[in-house]
C-alpha cells in the first residue's frame, strides 16, 4: 500500500535479557488516529520511545515518513511530535520559557514561534499562566504545556503516551476534538491510553498488544463481537481473564486479624 | 554569573559551528540549564528569585587554595616546574569535580524525554553538555588562578600575566576533554547498570587517591630539593597533561625556546583543539547510545516474595525507644544499602581514614617492626580519633536522594512523633559506619598501646557521637531522603565540616585531658557524655529536624 506514514517490520527489543517486543509489524495510514492498547507492562510505551527515538536499540526495520529510523532520525524528529506519559519537563522554567526553548530546538523562527505559542496557550486557557514557573502547576496544567510542547513544531505524525491524564473533563474533551481535527487535516495520531470509553470513541483503528505482540488490530466495529460489545469487555477477554477476576479470598485475608 | 557564561558562549560560536554543532540549539540548552540551576531553591518556600550563593561559597574556598599554589611558586625557583605542579594541582582538583560532582550531567538522562525526541544532533547534545560543565569548572578554574596569576604578573609581568590566563582556560578544557574522553570510551567498553557500577568504583577510588595526594603534596612542597631543582624533560613528560599548560606559559615567559618546551606548548594546544574535535566528530555516537542505554527502564523481575519470619530479636531493638524510631532505623538501612549516590558519597570518606591513617603513622616500609616500635613509643595515639571523622560522613548524606517526591508519605501518614524517624536513622547510620570504625580503632589502639588508653578512647567516641548530635541540632536536619541533591547540599555539608572539625580539636583536647585524669573521674565524665547522648537524641527527636 501506498502513502504508509509509519512501517514497522518484525520490532524486537529485550532488556537484558528479558524481551519486552516480540515481533511487531505494522503499517499507519496518514489521518488516522490509532489508539494503542494492552496491558501494563505489554511494551506499549516502550514502542513508542523507540519510535520517537529515545530508544535507539531494538531489531527490525523502521520507516517513519519514508525515512528510516536509524539513519535519518534527526530529519525523522524534525517531523514528529511526542507527548511524554510521565509528565517531563522543565518544571523550573514557566511556560512560555520552556515552550520558547523547545521551539528554538526545532528552529522555528522567532516571531511565528512566539506568535504560536500565544495561540496555543490561549487555546488551552492557559495563557494567565504563561510567565508563572511550573514548579506550581497541577499536573493537568502540566499536561497541557506537555501537549503544546509536542505539536509546536506542527508535526506530521504526533505520538501521545496516555494524554488525557490528570486532565479536567472539559480538557479532556478539548484534546479529544483537537485529536479530531488534527487527524482530518491529514495528521497521524498515535496514541497510548488505559481510558477503554476514549479509545473506543476516538480511534479510527485500535490496535491491542500483549505480552510484546498485536493480538488485535482493526476498526472498533471489526472488533467487538456479541460476547463483548464494549472495549472494555473486549480487552479483558483478550488479555487474560485470570488478572481481572476479583479475588475475594486473597483481598479479605489481607485485611484478616491475626 | 549566568550572563558572563552565555556571553562567552557566544564567543565560542564560531568553534561551536565548526565542531559541527547547531549553535541557536546549543546556546538554547545552555541557557535554560544554566537559567535551571540557579532557579533550583532549597524548599518550595522560596519559589521566587534565588541567588547563587553556595556556589560562591565554594569558589571562595578555590581561592584560598590558590593561595596555596601560589605559595608553591615563591618556594620553588624554577618557573617550568612550579608551573607544572600549580597546573597538575589545577587539573586534580577540577578533574575530580567533573567526575564527583559533574559527571552526572554528562551522562543525564532525566530530560531524556524532552531532548532526545527533538531534532538535537548528537554532536550538539554533546557539546552542550560539555559546554555546561565546562562553565562551572571554568569558574572554578578562575578562582584557583586569581592569586598565582597575580603572582605570576608581580615576577614576570603582564604577558606572563595574560598568557597564565589563557593556559588556566586551556587546563580547564583538557580536563575535560580528558575525562569526558575516559568515560565514553569506558562506556562503549561496558554497558548500561555495569557502567554505572564502575563509575561509582572509579569516582571512590579517585576520591581517595586526591585525599591522599592532598596529604603529599604539602609535603613535598617542603623538600628542598624540590626547591632548587630545574626540571628535566623525559620522554614520559610530553605524556603528562600539566607539563603542556605549564610548557605553555615558560615559552612566552622565560623566552627560552628550548624545542622541548615549544613541544610541549604545542601540545597543549592541539590536544585542545583536536582533543575536542575527536571528541564530538567520532565519539558522539557512542554518547548517545549511552544516554538511550540509560533510558530503558528495567523491567522488574519476578522474585519470590520470601514469607515474613517471626518477630526475632533484632539489633535495632536495642538501640531504639520507640516503633517509629525502629521504622526510620530500617528504612535508612534499606535505602542506604541500594543508593548508589549515597555510596558514592559516603564510602571515599572510609577510602581515606587509610590514607589518614598511614599519613600519621608514616611508615617505615622496611620494616614493620620498627614501626611498630615507633608507634607504641609515640603517645599521640588519640589523633586517631580524627579516622572517625569520616565515619560520621553517612550522616550528612542521611537527608538526599533522588526522588524527593517520595517524601509525601512523612506528611500524610499518622506519624506523630517525626523525629522518631530521624533519631532512628541516625542510630542506624551512627551503627552502619561508625561502629566499625571505632571498634578496629579500639583493637588497633590497645593492641598497640595497651588497655590503659580505653578510658580516652571511650570519652572520645562518645565526645565524637556527641559533636555530630549537637551539630545536627544547631543546624536542623531535614528528614531522611527528602531532599534533592544539588548544588545547595555543597555549601551547607561544607560548613558543617568546618564546624565538625573544629569540635574535633576541642575533642582531643579532651581526650588528652582524660588520660590525665583519674580513672574514676573518667568514669565519671564518662556517664556524663553518656547521658548528654541521650539529652541530645531526645532534643532530635523533638525539634532537631525539619518536615519540609
Amino acid at each position: 500500500m501506498e502513502n504508509v506514514m509509519i512501517s514497522i517490520r518484525g520490532l524486537e527489543k529485550s532488556y537484558g535479557g528479558n524481551q519486552v517486543l516480540k515481533g511487531i509489524d505494522l503499517d499507519i495510514h496518514p489521518g488516522q488516529i490509532i489508539g494503542y492498547i494492552g496491558p501494563n507492562g505489554a511494551g506499549k510505551s516502550t514502542t513508542v520511545k523507540i519510535l520517537c527515538g529515545i530508544i535507539t536499540e531494538y531489531v527490525g526495520e523502521i520507516n517513519v515518513l519514508g525515512m528510516d529510523l536509524r539513519k535519518q532520525g534527526i530529519d525523522i524528529k524534525r517531523k514528529i511530535g511526542y507527548v511524554p506519559e510521565n509528565g517531563a519537563l522543565y518544571d523550573l522554567l514557566t511556560p512560555n520559557e520552556y515552550l520558547s526553548f523547545i521551539g528554538t530546538l526545532y528552529g522555528i523562527p522567532e516571531e511565528k514561534l512566539n506568535t504560536r505559542i500565544n495561540l496555543l496557550l490561549s487555546f488551552f486557557g492557559m495563557e494567565k499562566n504563561a510567565d508563572q514557573r511550573m514548579d506550581t502547576f497541577s499536573k493537568g496544567m502540566k499536561q497541557k504545556i506537555l501537549i503544546i510542547a509536542g505539536i509546536l513544531n506542527d508535526p506530521e505524525i504526533i505520538f501521545l503516551d496516555e494524554p488525557l491524564s490528570g486532565l479536567d473533563a472539559n480538557s479532556v474533551i478539548l484534546v479529544k476534538e483537537m485529536l479530531t481535527r488534527l487527524a482530518a487535516e491529514g495528521k497521524t495520531i498515535f496514541f497510548c491510553s488505559h481510558l477503554m470509553d476514549v479509545v473506543e470513541k476516538i480511534s479510527d483503528r485500535i490496535i491491542l498488544i500483549n505480552d510484546g505482540k498485536v493480538i488485535a488490530d482493526g476498526t472498533f466495529e471489526e472488533l467487538k463481537t456479541e460476547k463483548a460489545e464494549t472495549l472494555e469487555k473486549l480487552f479483558a477477554n483478550l488479555t487474560g481473564n485470570q488478572e481481572s477476576e476479583f479475588k475475594s479470598d486473597v483481598f479479605n485475608k489481607a485485611f484478616e486479624e491475626n | 554569573m549566568e550572563k558572563i557564561a552565555l556571553f562567552i558562549i557566544k564567543l565560542l560560536k564560531h568553534p561551536i559551528i565548526l565542531l559541527g554543532g547547531d549553535y541557536r540549539q546549543v546556546e538554547a540548552i545552555l541557557r535554560t540549564k544554566l537559567s535551571m540551576d540557579f532557579r533550583r531553591s532549597p524548599s518550595m518556600f522560596h519559589a521566587s528569585g534565588k541567588s547563587d550563593k553556595t556556589f560562591v561559597f565554594q569558589l571562595f574556598i578555590l581561592l584560598i587554595f590558590g593561595l596555596f599554589i601560589a605559595l608553591g611558586f615563591t618556594s620553588i625557583q624554577n618557573l617550568m616546574l612550579g608551573l607544572t605542579i600549580g597546573f597538575a594541582i589545577m587539573m586534580v582538583m577540577l578533574g575530580s569535580s567533573v567526575i564527583t560532582e559533574f559527571s552526572s550531567v554528562l551522562f543525564d538522562h532525566r530530560d531524556n524525554q524532552i531532548l532526545l525526541v527533538r531534532p538535537i544532533s548528537n554532536r550538539s547534545l554533546l557539546l552542550s553538555r560539555l559546554l555546561h560543565i565546562q562553565v562551572y569548572i571554568g569558574f572554578m578554574a578562575v578562582a584557583l588562578g586569581a592569586i598565582p596569576s597575580i603572582m605570576i604578573a608581580y615576577k614576570h609581568g603582564v604577558i606572563a600575566f595574560i598568557v597564565y590566563w589563557i593556559a588556566v582556560g586551556l587546563c580547564a578544557w583538557i580536563t575535560l576533554l580528558l575525562t569526558s574522553f575516559f568515560y565514553i570510551l569506558l562506556s562503549k567498553v561496558v554497558s548500561g547498570e555495569r557502567f554505572k557500577d564502575i563509575i561509582s568504583y572509579f569516582q571512590i577510588f579517585m576520591a581517595v587517591m586526591i585525599f591522599g595526594g592532598y596529604q603529599l603534596m604539602p609535603r613535598l612542597m617542603e623538600n628542598d630539593a624540590i626547591k632548587n631543582t630545574t626540571m628535566d624533560i623525559h620522554w614520559w613528560t610530553y605524556l603528562i597533561p600539566p607539563a603542556w599548560v605549564a610548557g605553555f606559559v615558560d615559552v612566552f615567559t622565560t623566552r627560552t625556546f628550548s624545542l622541548e618546551i615549544i613541544v610541549l606548548a604545542i601540545l597543549a594546544l592541539v590536544v585542545s583543539v583536536g582533543g575536542a574535535i575527536f571528541l564530538v566528530r567520532n565519539m558522539s555516537g557512542s554518547f548517545e547510545n549511552v544516554l538511550s542505554e540509560g533510558a530503558a527502564e528495567k523491567v522488574a523481575v519476578e522474585k519470590k516474595v520470601e514469607s515474613r519470619e517471626k518477630h526475632r530479636f533484632k539489633i535495632y531493638d536495642l538501640f531504639c525507644v520507640s516503633e517509629t524510631e525502629k521504622s526510620g532505623w530500617k528504612f535508612s538501612m534499606a535505602i542506604t544499602k541500594r543508593d548508589r549516590k549515597f555510596k558514592q558519597a559516603v564510602y571515599p570518606s572510609i577510602g581515606m581514614i587509610i590514607v589518614l591513617a598511614v599519613v600519621m603513622v608514616k611508615p617505615d616500609f622496611s620494616s614493620f617492626a620498627a614501626t611498630m616500635q615507633k608507634l607504641s613509643e609515640n603517645k599521640n595515639f588519640f589523633f586517631f580519633l580524627f579516622c572517625c571523622f569520616f565515619g560520621t560522613t553517612a550522616l550528612t548524606q542521611l537527608p538526599y536522594t533522588d526522588t524527593p517526591e517520595g517524601a509525601w508519605i512523612f506528611r500524610a501518614l499518622p506519624i506523630e512523633k517525626h523525629g522518631h524517624i530521624l533519631t532512628g536513622a541516625i542510630k542506624a547510620m551512627l551503627f552502619k559506619f561508625l561502629m566499625p570504625i571505632l571498634i578496629l580503632l579500639f583493637i588497633a589502639t590497645m593492641s598497640i598501646w595497651g588497655l590503659e588508653k580505653l578510658q580516652g578512647l571511650i570519652i572520645g567516641s562518645m565526645m565524637i557521637i556527641l559533636i555530630n548530635l549537637y551539630t545536627i541540632i544547631f543546624m536542623k536536619m531535614a528528614l531522611p531522603f527528602t531532599q534533592v541533591r544539588d548544588m545547595q547540599q555543597k555549601s551547607a555539608n561544607m560548613a558543617r565540616m568546618f564546624l565538625l572539625m573544629f569540635l574535633m580539636g576541642i575533642t582531643i583536647g579532651l581526650v588528652y585531658l582524660s588520660l590525665m585524669m583519674n580513672v574514676w573521674i573518667s568514669v565519671a565524665v564518662s556517664v556524663v557524655l553518656f547521658l548528654a547522648i541521650i539529652n541530645a537524641f531526645s532534643q532530635i527527636r523533638n525539634k532537631g529536624y525539619i518536615l519540609s
